[in-house]
């Protein structure tokens, strides 16, 4: 049972979804102290794992609902979405279907929790046969979303969707996280120069012209 | 039933119930979802829920019926129309007020399905049956939402379809169209024009409808002007503004002829709406919707033009109109909005290149200043947070690319403002950090412009053009004057530095380079308080001195330099720690004082002063070098072996020497004696701590780093040493695989460096043999429990040394050493190396490897095949005095011969059509013609006794030899290639 104090955190209900092995359970892992599963291991309908960040307000907490992305292990799908404060909508850079989905996982999502803030998370950029080029990412452009690329195996920008998020919520951008959250060890080096690469790329896409909707999905 | 399913659901919904209890609630759903039972079941709760049912059981029983909706046959999904209608009229209408928004988006969702299977057979008055629901507001409400429902599933884009979907959906629009579209359209226009009989929600739902159904119904229906008055009317509601934004956006964007476009911009005034909203906003996230809004106006406006030759017309007043509310947004006070409209701004200037009547002198001078401001820090940014800051730079490379572009168009604006602006910034009066930084942000940022020709000139006059000239005054100004040390902040001073390191040759060649290399040993520069401008500093001082070469005749002034980093270039080896992750990072600034030694060897190399001035400044930084060694030395045994803080500081001293070697040979000026005799000392010094350091394998590494800059110097002076380092390493007891490999590549760069040195003949003819014993010896052993065999990261730090070890030979045979091999001291050794060789050849798990050894036996045929023994290399100084090898000659034609069959034919894995392999198979087509070279017509009749014992038709046999002989290295690889394809596939 939560003590009082806990009770008093500012706790947000963040829905995890995106497509089956596009690394979500992983991603939520990391911050948590049991070990990081290397095994692929599909997720049962749902798991609840509270995530702690520590902010110049104050701690919040996550209460992020890892969905299962594999239609067979559904369970109640788009019934875990009620009361979604914020969302996270994970694909696999290395996996087209997966960033063809994304825009079906949110419309889900946007029919049962209107209007919250929701974050895209390009997955596994660590891998160098990357299918989804930085610049092929528009989607987010289209719908309001932020995007970021992340590496679940090696943290990178691990942090970044929760801060997003959290300046979101709580309605001031001068949020700031005051001290990294305990991570896992990185499975993997990520290659600078490919990082700021790629970084670059996403600053480049983000100012050029969308392209026809027809030509893209 | 009721209750139980009641039960499993709020189990599997809550996150924290029992793993087996959740389960069996698991499997129980997956039951009622997947039988005509469950479905009836929830069919049934659903007509007799109530208000007081639970939330969470209404939401499951709508998702069994929209789940199943796809899956039944058409009687049953007749029966089901008829029960979600009737559940509609008789009890949501009712009681929609306990129905939570997301239960009505998912009853709207399971209406949108259910049309989708109905509407083209099963029940064609769908929409009119609904429409007949929705006279009450609650009914309008969940009517309105029901389309943008079906717009999601048959009108939305951007969801992906298979390709029967996507039929289906045409068909749906298909009939819409033809059935229902005026209906509709009408429908939607009574919502908006009486808004005082419903709610918000359902009017922003509307909004949005009109928005998505735009784009596929006949957009006459809408642009009617009292409908379009009604719908842009709602620009003005505060609940819909941000949806009418974007269902205006939707409009103007629909695809029409050019002329219609205009058209529809001109009869809506859109620049003038735009320009009105875009006054008037206080809210953050309407300003957004604006300037998007905006942007897309842009965007239509410039097709329209791009696709009209007339360019006086319309809309240019338009693309005038619409210009200062883009003006404005660009630079609002939020990054977030600015950037919305960049992909205009982009599309503009592209227009302006390649249609020139839509340059605007005034227009690109404004936005071009706006530019400049845009490109500044926040006043009331502290510029110390990186993230941030590496989010502001996003956006001004973006906006540099539109100061680049202007430039092309319009060069003179560009050579009249930023030099303005850059004067103003560095130079006016006590300038923020802000201002000093935009100064030399813009200053690079010419620097840059010039050199890439933005203004395009030849390239040959760069240097002659004014921009040249202003440029070059505006940064020895900088350089010259007091400002530099002025700057206080290390965002600012960091750049300074990445600026005259990037751009002083190109700029300023030829100017007295002390000033700047006084900034560098500041506080603003090496000993900046800062540690991450002090660190980059050193760096950046390395690269400048590299780049610049500053040939300083001054010696008190270099003295100065030196007596001032002193302080720097103490070391002090710190262990490594483990970082909150658990990686081990090291600690310390030491890989950054490498660069300061790097920058000093340079430094006095480069000088033009005689060799004892040079001396004494070497010995200024040799002897404090050379006595940190010394102490470490002095440790007894087991303070070294105990404390890993001395063999690392050795490291550490050991590494700094050979940087400062290093730095010191790369001045390319030649070494007077005194100075040769200076590294000969520190050559002794290092040879001294190895030995009392030989079991450290950090001390190793850095010793034969120190030796390998050594050597340029020492030239042959250094063999006496050289032995000494070289047995030192391989006799150490813990020398590991990759060392070794490390080590032999050393080896190979003697080899190459010395060929035809006497001295060093004789070093590598003493140890060459202890040397392939220890390779041996390494590649042999399999671990204290025999197991490395097993090891993936043994085996492949075994396979570098197997090809560390055939580089060497290649380094000797390729330069003319080949009789090292054979002298008396190592010729016993030869017999093991070629057995080696064969071995390695016909070890497939690497194919590298395996394709290394093949190029070295024909290194060795061509050296030692058929010349009866003896060398056969007339640039080998010893080759001739040497007495032959009885019978390797033989030994290496036959053991090849059957090495070029066995492998491609015997080696099931051997597979052409894999790029290794076949580079391996081009390799032995090589051996064969190199046998044939060295042995002529004997190589022939070993061949064919060869291939007809082992069976081969004669006549392909006589093509075979035919071809060895006829055929230039070239197209025999092609012949041999074909050859083994199709006899392996035969």
């Amino acid at each position: 049972m939560a003590t009082t104090q806990e009770q008093n955190i500012p706790t947000f209900k963040l829905v995890l979804c995106g497509d089956g092995g596009t690394g979500k359970t992983t991603f939520v892992k990391r911050h948590l102290t049991g070990e990081f599963e290397k095994k692929y291991i599909a997720t049962l309908g749902v798991e609840v794992h509270p995530l702690n960040f520590h902010t110049n307000f104050g701690t919040i907490i996550f209460n992020c609902w890892d969905t299962a992305g594999q239609e067979k292990f559904g369970g109640l799908r788009d019934g875990y979405y009620i009361q979604g404060q914020c969302g996270i909508i994970m694909f696999d850079v290395t996996s087209r279907i997966t960033y063809k989905n994304v825009p079906n996982w949110h419309r889900d999502l946007e029919r049962v929790c209107e209007n919250i803030p929701i974050v895209l998370c390009g997955n596994k950029v660590d891998v160098k046969e990357r299918k989804v080029k930085t610049s092929g990412v528009t989607f987010h452009r289209k719908k309001n979303l932020q995007y970021f690329e992340i590496s679940a195996k090696s943290n990178y920008n691990f942090e970044k969707p929760f801060l997003w998020l959290a300046r979101k919520l709580v309605g001031n951008p001068s949020l700031e996280f005051v001290a990294a959250p305990a991570l896992k060890p990185a499975e993997v080096e990520i290659d600078p120069a490919q990082m700021q690469q790629y970084e670059k790329e996403l600053a480049e896409a983000a100012a050029a012209p969308l392209p026809d909707e027809e030509d893209d999905f | 039933m009721e209750t139980q399913i009641q039960q499993a659901v709020e189990i599997a919904l809550s996150g924290t119930a029992d793993p087996a209890l959740k389960s069996q609630a698991y499997e129980f759903i997956d039951k009622i979802k997947t039988s005509e039972n469950g479905l009836q079941s929830c069919v049934t709760i659903l007509l007799s829920s109530s208000s007081v049912t639970s939330e969470a059981l209404r939401f499951f029983v709508l998702q069994v019926v929209e789940e199943n909706i796809p899956k039944v046959s058409n009687e049953r999904l007749y029966s089901i129309n008829n029960s979600l209608l009737q559940f509609l009229r008789e009890n949501y209408i009712v009681n929609h007020q306990s129905y939570p928004i997301y239960l009505r988006n998912k009853l709207a969702s399971v209406m949108a399905t259910l049309f989708c299977h109905v509407y083209l057979t099963i029940n064609p008055q769908f929409l009119v049956q609904l429409l007949e629901y929705s006279s009450s507001p609650p009914g309008t409400d969940i009517y309105v939402r029901i389309h943008l429902a079906i717009h999601a599933e048959i009108g939305d884009k951007l969801i992906a379809r298979s390709p029967q979907q996507q039929e289906r959906n045409n068909a749906l629009k298909d009939s819409i169209r033809a059935n229902d579209m005026q209906r509709l359209v009408q429908l939607w226009r009574l919502i908006l024009e009486n808004a005082e009989a419903h709610t918000s929600d359902t009017l922003t739902n509307t909004v949005r409808v009109v928005g998505c159904y735009v784009s596929w119904m006949e957009i006459s229906l809408f642009v009617v002007p009292d409908f379009i008055g009604v719908i842009f009317s709602y620009l003005r509601k505060p609940d819909q503004r941000t949806a009418a934004c974007e269902t205006v956006a939707e409009i103007i964007s629909k695809k029409m002829k050019p002329e219609n476009k205009l058209q529809l911009l001109a009869l809506l005034n859109i620049t003038d709406v735009v320009g009105s909203l875009a006054q008037d906003s206080d809210d953050l996230e309407f300003t957004e919707s604006v300037a998007r809004l905006a942007n897309q106006v842009g965007l239509e406006l410039l097709i329209v033009f791009e696709a009209q030759s007339d360019s006086t017309s319309e809309v240019m007043n338009q693309l005038m109109g619409l210009w200062p509310s883009v003006l404005g947004f660009l630079t609002h006070e939020f990054d977030d909005v600015a950037q919305l409209v960049f992909p205009y701004i982009q599309q503009y200037l592209l227009a302006c290149k390649k249609q020139k009547t839509l340059i605007n002198n005034d227009l690109l001078k404004e936005l071009f200043a706006k530019c400049i401001i845009k490109m500044k820090f926040d006043g009331d940014d502290d510029g110390l947070d990186d993230d941030s800051a590496a989010q502001f730079e996003e956006i001004r490379a973006k906006l540099k690319t539109f100061q680049d572009t202007i430039a092309i168009l319009v060069p003179n604006l560009y050579l009249d403002l930023v030099p303005a602006v850059i004067s103003e910034s560095l130079f006016s009066n006590k300038p923020d950090w802000q201002t000093s930084e935009l100064g030399l942000y813009q200053l690079s940022n010419f620097a840059d412009g010039v050199r890439n020709n933005l203004v395009g000139v030849p390239k040959k006059e760069l240097t002659t053009l004014k921009a040249f000239a202003v440029l070059r005054e505006l940064f020895i100004q900088l350089i010259d004057s007091s400002v530099v040390l002025s700057l206080g902040h290390p965002r600012v001073q960091l750049l300074f530095f990445e600026l005259v390191v990037r751009h002083y040759t190109f700029v300023a060649s030829g100017t007295n380079p002390d000033p700047i290399l006084k900034v560098f040993g500041s506080l603003v520069g090496m000993f900046n308080e800062s540690e991450k401008v002090r660190l980059r500093s050193w760096y950046l001082f390395f690269r400048f001195i590299k780049l610049v070469k500053p040939q300083m005749s001054n010696p008190s002034f270099v003295e100065e330099i030196l007596l001032k980093l002193q302080p720097l270039l103490v070391i002090k080896a710190e262990l490594p720690v483990r970082d909150e992750d658990d990686d081990v990072v090291d600690n310390g600034s030491f890989s950054s004082q490498l660069y300061l030694f790097e920058a000093l060897g340079l430094l006095i190399g480069l000088m033009s002063v005689d060799d004892s001035t040079k001396l004494r400044m070497a010995d200024a930084i040799f002897s404090s070098l050379f006595s940190s060694l010394e102490s470490c030395v002095a440790a007894s045994e087991s303070e070294r072996n105990s404390q890993p803080i001395i063999p690392l500081q050795a490291h550490h001293a050991l590494m700094a020497i050979g940087t400062f070697v290093r730095g010191y040979d790369d001045s390319n000026v030649k070494s007077g004696q005194v100075m040769v005799d200076k590294v000969d000392n520190a050559a002794q010094v290092v040879v001294i701590t190895l030995s009392n350091f030989a079991k450290h394998e950090q001390v190793r590494e850095a010793s034969r780093f120190a030796f390998a800059r050594f050597v340029p110097i020492l030239r042959d002076r250094c063999t006496v040493h050289l032995s000494k380092l070289i047995l030192l390493i391989i006799n150490a007891s813990n020398l590991t695989v990759t060392e070794l490999s490390d080590f032999l590549s050393f080896l190979g760069q003697l080899v190459h460096t010395f060929k035809g040195n006497a001295n060093v003949y004789q070093l590598l003819n003493d140890l060459l043999t202890p040397v392939v014993e220890k390779i041996f010896s390494l590649l042999k052993y399999n671990g204290e429990n025999n197991d490395f065999d097993t090891m993936p990261d043994v085996i492949r730090d075994k396979n570098g040394l197997k090809k560390a070890y055939m580089n060497l030979l290649s380094a000797i045979i390729m330069n003319n050493s080949s009789s090292l091999l054979v002298t008396e001291s190592n010729k016993a050794k030869l017999p093991e190396i070629l057995s080696s060789l064969f071995e390695y050849s016909y070890d497939l798990a690497d194919t590298t490897v395996a394709k290394l050894a093949v190029t070295q036996l024909i290194n060795f045929v061509t050296v030692l095949g058929g010349s009866g023994g003896k060398i056969n290399d007339p640039n080998d100084t010893y080759g001739e005095s040497l007495p032959a090898i009885e019978g390797v000659d033989e030994y290496l034609i036959e053991k090849s011969m059957h090495l070029c069959f066995e492998l491609p034919f015997q080696k099931t894995e051997f597979d052409l059509k894999d790029a290794q392999f076949r580079l391996i198979a081009q390799e032995i087509s090589q051996l064969i013609k190199i046998c044939y070279d060295r042995k002529g017509d004997t190589y022939l009749q070993y061949l064919s006794t060869y291939l007809t014992t082992m069976g081969m038709a004669p006549e392909l046999m006589n093509d075979f030899g035919s071809s060895v002989v006829k055929l230039d290295n070239r197209a025999f690889k092609k012949y041999f290639i074909t050859f083994v394809s199709q006899l392996k596939s035969a």
